[in-house]
């Protein structure tokens, strides 16, 4: 009549929720890597690594009692900073060889062409740590305190850099 | 307002604005911050629409797939690696079981050959008389095991009146009263108010000839409170008839009704044979149980019939190294979903709860006849099922 849970039932639940939580989380991280990257392919493929490195790491995550949601994010942000590293594409402002999704008003492709370089030139001059809050918080759709989990912050700083990140941008993305 | 606090309502702004706020509403609650404010949600809201992205529905497919593949091999790993019981650790050191059994072969030695050959008298019981027997315990003073035992005057093991007053029989078998039950099981019954069916989604299913999984039980969780779980007899159920609308009964009876948040289907084994070839198929089930998360109710008073759609995937190109994946379909599913009941399949065994409260297929000579639809069929099934998500 009465099953009581167990240590396996946890790691079980987490790999469950991971599972669960795909179809909400993939789209964003997808998205923060967009933002840093510039490259659909490489955001994609970043998004299922996220995935699949989390699946890996279970374990250490059942001790670290962060939520699922930042903790993804985070794996994000490294493979991220990792892919930097390596030379990838990211972060250069000007080289987005992506071709937009097919629209019948080539003026409207290239006006979002412009305006995508714009903010990504803009982005390539802030502060690392700018840039990070920028990218979990508008593209990756995290708030404010996850931001601060996923990038070991305080509230306060995130906020504070939120704000000087986006009067920098309003002053690049005014010339 | 110094940065800090002008900080915190940038912040509550611009979370207003991923919430579908206009910029002209989130400062007209800050009138007084409108000018400093104002700016500065306009470059979000600008860098936010120009970095627009959505991953393609291939790519979502892939990694979802690799995730499903990858949950498997993990959990086939674990399994693999299980940590051997205690009996099996035990006799792995055999310089324990040496010690044990030079042990018993002593004690052994002791009690048949020993103590036989003692002189009478020689050994001292604890009454402190020579040669007597150990004191034997008397039934009535006996502490019953079992909270069912019998406790009549004519039983023999109840206490006599002359007896120590034996300890409360519940006591020492009852669970501590701080640990709430995490599961408990639901009763089968003809007329119940829940009904649960098995379906499939087209899907790659056509490259099957039978894809036979079995059910053990069904689970589900409510909003609060411990899950509900309910048996079902362990007989492979065939998804290749079950496509589209057509869905099988697999479990009938009466569940607490309540708000519910997720149902869990345990299943023990997939088989699946290729359409093509005639040989066995290598279905992945990525955990031995489907999850699909759906919010739903179930009444009191009417019968609410739940449909689990399962879904097979290939991965991989066609022929002999395909791989398929056994996956919930969430959007098939639930409880507002159209069914065209099928019996049991012959040899499947996979049917409805019995009248005696088993679950089992009908009794035969029982068949259902037309008319003798499901009381869903019946009846407008509860409406529930908003947020859904699926997972293996």
């Amino acid at each position: 009549m009465v099953r009581q849970s167990n240590g396996e039932h946890t790691v079980v639940d987490a790999a469950e929720r991971l599972s669960a939580l795909f179809d909400s989380c993939y789209p964003r991280i997808a998205r923060y890597a967009y933002a840093r990257t510039g490259n659909r392919t490489d955001a994609e493929d970043i998004a299922a690594e996220v995935f699949l490195r989390a699946l890996e790491s279970l374990d250490s995550y059942q001790e670290r009692g962060l939520p699922m949601e930042a903790w993804l994010f985070r794996i994000a942000h490294n493979l991220v900073v990792d892919h930097l590293r390596r030379g990838g594409r990211f972060e250069r402002a000007d080289e987005d060889e992506e071709t937009l999704p097919d629209s019948p008003d080539p003026a409207r492709i290239a006006e979002e062409r412009l305006m995508m370089a714009d903010v990504r030139a803009a982005m390539a001059r802030l502060t690392p740590d700018q840039r990070n809050v920028v990218s979990l918080r508008f593209f990756g759709g995290l708030s404010s305190k996850e931001t601060a989990e996923v990038l070991h912050k305080s509230d306060g700083a995130v906020r504070e850099m939120q704000r000087a990140a986006l009067e920098k941008m309003r002053g690049l993305l005014a010339t | 307002m110094d940065n800090k606090a002008f900080d915190r309502v940038l912040d509550e702004c611009l979370d207003r604005l991923s919430a579908g706020e206009s910029v002209e509403q989130c400062l007209a609650r800050y009138p007084d911050q409108a000018a400093r404010l104002g700016p500065l949600l306009r470059v979000a809201k600008a860098s936010r629409s120009a970095c627009e992205f959505e991953p393609s529905a291939d790519a979502v497919r892939r990694a979802r797939l690799k995730l499903a593949i990858a949950s498997a091999d993990r959990r086939a790993a674990a399994r693999a690696a299980r940590k051997p019981g205690l009996l099996e650790r035990f006799f792995s050191r055999p310089l324990p079981v040496a010690a044990v059994a030079s042990m018993a072969v002593i004690a052994l030695t002791v009690l048949l050959v020993v103590i036989p050959s003692l002189p009478p008298g020689s050994i001292v019981t604890p009454t402190g008389e020579p040669g007597t027997s150990a004191p034997t315990v008397e039934p009535s003073s006996t502490t019953p095991t079992s909270p069912t035992s019998p406790t009549s005057p004519t039983s023999p093991t109840a206490p006599t009146p002359s007896s120590t007053p034996a300890t409360p029989t519940s006591e020492p078998t009852q669970p501590p009263a701080t640990e709430p039950p995490v599961t408990v099981l639901a009763v089968p019954a003809k007329n119940g108010n829940f009904v649960f069916y098995l379906s499939d989604a087209p899907n790659d299913i056509a490259n099957f000839e039978s894809l036979s999984i079995t059910v053990d039980s069904v689970e589900l969780r409510p909003q609060s409170g411990p899950a509900v779980s309910m048996t079902v007899e362990a007989e492979p159920v065939d998804l290749v008839p079950l496509q589209g609308d057509i869905a099988q009964e697999i479990w009938r009876g009466d569940v607490p009704p309540g708000d519910y948040k997720a149902v869990l289907l345990h299943v023990s084994a997939v088989e699946g044979i290729l359409a093509s070839s005639g040989q066995s198929a290598d279905v992945v089930l990525p955990s031995d149980r489907l999850r699909i998360s759906m919010d739903f109710s179930v009444s009191g008073d009417e019968a609410t019939s739940f449909v689990f759609d399962v879904t097979v995937h290939r991965t991989g190109n066609a022929g002999e190294g395909a791989r398929y994946i056994l996956s919930p379909q969430a959007s098939e599913s639930g409880v507002n979903q159209p069914i065209q009941p099928v019996q049991g399949q012959k040899g499947a065994g996979a049917g409805t709860t019995s009248a005696n409260g088993s679950a089992g297929t009908l009794p035969p000579g029982q068949d259902r006849k037309p008319d003798d639809k499901p009381r869903s069929q019946k009846q407008d099934p509860t409406p529930a099922s908003q947020d859904s998500s699926a997972s293996t």
